[in-house]
């Protein structure tokens, strides 16, 4: 498998050379694989925002590279092209929502593509139905009538619309009722699973990324404190603890019963619960 | 981007011009305005810059600093000198074309030129050392006489607070904006100036939407707080003069007086 992203002693200090210089990112290296899904944690203010911007060229690192297919994000006719490769969805994306209609706002990032007309509408239709939302129905409306949950969809759309590798989400879940919690979620894991993008996650829910991904980065205070598989990045459930995050439920669960195995799912916890004790 | 905009921020610190009452800064930065524009002689230049020069070192604020808040007016700088320069009647010093250079022009452009450069120093120096928060009371303070002549000086300061409060917040919100359509293929800083007009409509319309939100958040939240128009409101830190107002409020009415005599 290739790596998709690559940072190399990544350094990133917000407003570089005032004395309001605040550092951000400090000496980060990190992969991303084709095809991946990657879990993105940590506490406040670690830096994971401004870690994620440097993967579309965005922000360009202080110190060290960051390379995206390869490419370094440092030149710019890399950089001018990078929005079709990695598709990147801010918090709250249905607060930047600023066409006419809904069709409009989808078909931002197409028009952009220089696709012909046909096409834009294709994909703005098939974008709009990913996110669950009936194409007919929405089209014609204002961004500004619908509500909170459909808007956030409409945003991500018009990202997916783009149809980019990689897919790079801060907190897309923040806000929103658990059963379109669960759909987004299950929609990303789809995207992965069956159309083979490599997922970028920023979470605060540890159960997500204990569910969902492959791999998990805990960031802390601009650097990696913890990198690996959710079961060795949620073995240490005190280190975690010690930063500010609530470890997984099914960890949780486990370690209060005593039992020194890690279950990264409720149903892997019932199942090791009732081998360790039958009659529970 | 976020970074290149300094006029109007404020660097915290401790030098002396920082510790000075907010109106007495206010005060001396006008007093020195209008020495500014009353001198014309070059002894008086001379005394004006090397004063702005003594105040930037004074307050320890670095020079780089105070270069970057006299960027954006360079623009306007030039242009007016360029103006004076080539319509000023007078002997000509060299033409070309319809265009004459004359020696008046010179001399009414470079004073214009030093006049400007000077005044953006200063008054920018006052927001460099001062925090919002003290430059809106000072407001207050020196508009509190005309308050009883029924001008609503509180509610102009409180609006001054939130304006100042709520630029960067909006600032931060256009760029994320910015940064949100730039990730879906839309690039601000190619094409021809009309076509850049063009993409900021949809910024615009957005960064609206967002702060008529806020305004409508903040004015629940301000009444939840019993704010009333027109109630009477005591400060935390009631502004008070010392000694080393009281100095300075003296220098700068003596420079004042000073080129008003031997302009």
């Amino acid at each position: 498998m290739g790596k998709m992203i690559r940072a190399e002693n990544l350094t990133y200090t917000y407003a570089a050379g005032t004395p309001l210089a605040i550092p951000a990112l400090c000496d980060v290296s990190l992969s991303v694989r084709k095809g991946e899904f990657l879990a993105l944690v940590g506490p406040v203010g670690a830096g994971k925002s401004t870690l994620v911007q440097h993967f579309n060229g965005l922000l360009l690192p202080t110190r060290g590279r960051v390379l995206v297919a390869g490419r370094d994000t440092r030149r710019k006719e890399v950089r001018r092209r990078l929005w079709q490769l990695v598709g990147l969805a801010f918090q709250y994306p249905e607060q930047q929502l600023f066409a006419q209609t809904v069709f409009d706002d989808v078909a931002f990032g197409p028009r952009n593509l220089r696709l012909p007309s046909q096409e834009v509408a294709e994909r703005v239709f098939e974008a709009l139905e990913m996110v669950g939302l009936d194409p007919q129905e929405v089209r014609e409306l204002s961004p500004f009538a619908l509500s909170q949950g459909q808007r956030r969809r409409v945003a991500l759309a018009g990202i997916l619309a783009v149809r980019p590798e990689v897919l790079v989400l801060d907190e897309p879940t923040a806000g929103l009722d658990p059963r379109g919690r669960r759909r987004l979620l299950g929609l990303f894991k789809d995207l992965q699973r069956c159309q083979g993008k490599t997922i970028i996650l920023i979470t605060h829910q540890m159960d997500v990324a204990a569910e969902l991904a492959d791999r998990v980065i805990v960031l802390c205070q601009g650097r990696i404190f913890r990198q690996g598989s959710p079961r060795e990045v949620f073995a240490d459930a005190g280190a975690l603890q010690e930063i500010g995050l609530k470890p997984p439920l099914p960890v949780e669960l486990l370690s209060r019963l005593g039992i020194p195995e890690v279950a990264l799912t409720l149903t892997e916890a019932e199942m090791k619960i009732k081998k360790r004790r039958p009659n529970f | 981007m976020l970074e290149g905009i300094t006029f109007g921020q404020y660097i915290p610190g401790q030098s002396v011009i920082h510790r000075l009452d907010p109106r007495t800064k206010i005060f001396c930065a006008l007093v020195f305005v209008a020495a500014t524009l009353l001198a014309r002689s070059w002894a008086a230049y001379a005394l004006l810059t090397g004063l702005a020069l003594f105040f930037i070192c004074l307050s320890r604020v670095p020079w780089r600093l105070v270069g970057k808040t006299l960027k954006p007016f360079w623009p306007i700088i030039i242009l007016t000198f360029l103006l004076q320069v080539f319509f000023t009647p007078g002997q000509a010093v060299f033409c070309t074309g319809v265009f004459q250079v004359t020696a008046e022009g010179i001399e009414a452009g470079g004073q214009l030129f030093w006049r400007l450069t000077v005044i953006v120093i200063v008054t920018s120096l006052l927001t460099l050392t001062t925090s919002p928060l003290d430059l809106t009371a000072a407001v207050e303070g020196l508009l509190a006489p005309l308050a009883r002549a029924g001008l609503p000086a509180r509610e102009l300061a409180m609006m001054m607070t939130l304006a100042i409060r709520f630029l960067p917040t909006l600032l931060r919100e256009a760029f994320v904006i910015m940064k949100a359509q730039q990730a879906r293929g839309a690039s601000f800083h190619s094409g021809w100036p009309w076509e850049r007009l063009a993409k900021a409509v949809p910024l615009l319309v957005s960064l609206f939407a967002g702060a008529l939100r806020r305004a409508e958040e903040l004015a629940a939240a301000m009444e939840a707080r019993c704010y009333r128009v027109g109630a009477a409101r005591t400060r935390m830190r009631p502004l008070r003069l010392g000694r080393r107002d009281f100095l300075a409020i003296v220098v700068a009415c003596s420079l004042l007086v000073v080129i008003v005599i031997f302009r």
